[in-house]
């Protein structure tokens, strides 16, 4: 083996490199915050006292989770337009990333939501609040505390798959590499540098929940 | 007749539950329950574990539905309407043996959530009658720490004081100083005491006998979901009518 390493395509393509690497972040982000109000949303319709809605709470979460990313994204960019809803790559990846991630959130925190006391409820009612009220006020705090770590991991995890969305151009890391190690040949160099990069968005992704968590959830307990 | 029986309010009572029977599925919690509370009565409720007395102050609340028969609260009767439950809510108190502070709020703003969510009360408001009724249940110091900071009497005098900013007609407690160490049983007693004292309306669970005596004006025991007997404390302890009520006060007293 005598190949010889030669970062300079990559180092002349870093401002590019970096700028998607940006992209990466908004969609990570953007997906998240969809996937909490679909996971928080999800959870509040599973406890409807009507069935049916239940039932599709139940039936979006198996077939999200029981179907391939890939399909997800490629049903909303190639399928959708065929009856009217045309979106850009960036858009249609938020919103495959956010439904996605919002069908794991769903079942994450409804765990935690679960492993709140009944007590909880009983003492908000008894005080007077709504039914509506005591999950926005009294329930969701404690529940998003007790599962933040996996919520953690499953978000990291989403950050990641930000990457797939590569399969439709959507400008993040893994598509801007792609055209880079195409134009000079530099495989190796490219994707050694692009797997760092992943590395140090993950990080940064577990700092900043880290961060959050240190301020939200400061309340001390037993 | 004695003192406390003539004590007995006239006119309307402040909790009446007629007929009122409660199944879970095909089990029957509650047989025929007719009681009537008037304003600024003491009632201590005890029988054996399992008897129905949770399941009975729990309906007068709404947080069980009952099958049968009537509640009123004050001049409301409890349907099973959320309209007639959001007023019954808002003058009874309730106090649980787990005390149920919520983790994530301060001791006040544990105190200031419902009179601001469900009262509307403005903040500065909520605030003062938090602050005015911790220090009633002598625990104002602590306003600003979490639940997990305090220890089981002090929550439970939180809990006593949430309940409390609501204005309450009634309060009800549910075996509140069962979850305690002992050494904490006291300062949770003396606060009820003195809660008593200043004529609120109270059904108790407990079986803390001295405070029965010392404050009840009547005492209720249930068994197997029915009432079996009820007396003022100076008779129910001397003079047991009923065989349940005197193996029940056998095994109770006993045990002290
Ligand atoms: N949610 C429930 N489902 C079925 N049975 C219940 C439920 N809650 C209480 N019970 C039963 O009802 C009876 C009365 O319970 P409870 O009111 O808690 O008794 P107590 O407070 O006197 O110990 C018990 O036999 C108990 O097992
Ligand atoms: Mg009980």
């Amino acid at each position: 083996m005598n190949y010889t390493l030669d970062f300079a395509p990559v180092i002349e393509g870093l401002p590019n490199l970096l700028a998607a690497c940006l992209g990466t972040f908004t969609l990570a982000i953007c997906g998240m915050i969809l996937a909490v109000i679909i996971g928080i949303g999800g959870v509040v319709l599973r406890q409807s006292t009507l069935a049916p809605v239940r039932w599709l709470v139940i039936g979006f979460v198996e077939l999200i989770r029981n179907t391939p990313f890939l399909v997800q994204i490629f049903f909303i960019y190639f399928a959708l337009p065929l009856i009217g809803v045309r979106l850009d790559p960036t858009p249609t990846a938020i919103i495959a990333l956010g439904i996605n991630g919002g069908a794991y959130a769903i079942e994450i925190i409804r765990g935690g939501v679960q492993s709140i006391s009944k007590g909880q409820m009983e003492a908000g009612l008894a005080l007077g609040l709504h039914k509506a009220q005591v999950f926005r006020l009294i329930i969701l705090k404690p529940a998003l505390r007790a599962i933040f770590p996996s919520l953690t991991s499953q978000f990291v995890l989403l950050t990641l798959t930000t990457s797939i969305a590569s399969a439709i151009s959507a400008y993040e890391l893994t598509s801007v590499s792609q055209r880079i190690e195409s134009d000079s040949f530099r495989s190796f160099e490219v994707y050694f540098t692009v797997t760092v990069f992943y590395l140090v968005i993950s990080w940064l992704m577990m700092r900043l929940f880290a961060f959050f968590s240190a301020r939200y959830f400061a309340y001390p307990v037993k | 007749m004695n003192e406390i029986s003539s004590s007995k309010p006239e006119g309307q009572a402040m909790i009446s539950m007629a007929g009122v029977d409660k199944w879970y599925g095909a089990f029957q919690a509650l047989k025929d329950i007719n009681i009537s509370v008037g304003k600024g009565e003491k009632i201590v409720l005890c029988g054996p574990s399992g008897s129905g007395k949770s399941t009975l102050i729990r309906c007068i609340n709404h947080l069980e539905t009952y099958q049968k028969g009537e509640i009123r609260v004050g001049d409301i009767v409890l349907g099973h309407q959320a309209k007639s439950i959001d007023a019954v809510r808002r003058e009874v108190g309730m106090v649980f043996q787990q005390f149920n502070l919520f983790p994530h709020l301060t001791v006040l703003e544990n105190c200031m959530l419902a009179p601001m969510r469900a009262l509307r009360l403005s903040k500065v408001e909520a605030e003062s009658r938090a602050r005015q009724l911790l220090e009633r249940v002598r625990i104002s110091e602590q306003a600003d720490k979490y639940p997990a900071q305090l220890s089981g009497g002090q929550q439970q005098r939180v809990a006593i004081a949430r309940a409390l900013c609501m204005r309450p007609q009634v309060m009800l407690f549910d075996e509140p100083t069962s979850a305690l160490d002992p050494e904490m049983v006291k300062e949770v007693l003396d606060t009820m005491i003195a809660l008593a004292e200043e004529g609120m309306t109270m059904i108790c669970v407990t079986h803390e006998m001295g405070f029965a005596r010392q404050v009840a004006d009547r005492v209720i025991f249930m068994a197997s979901g029915a009432v079996v007997e009820q007396a003022p404390p100076a008779e129910f302890f001397s003079d047991p009518k009923h065989e349940r009520t005197r193996k029940f006060l056998g095994e109770i007293l006993g045990r002290h």
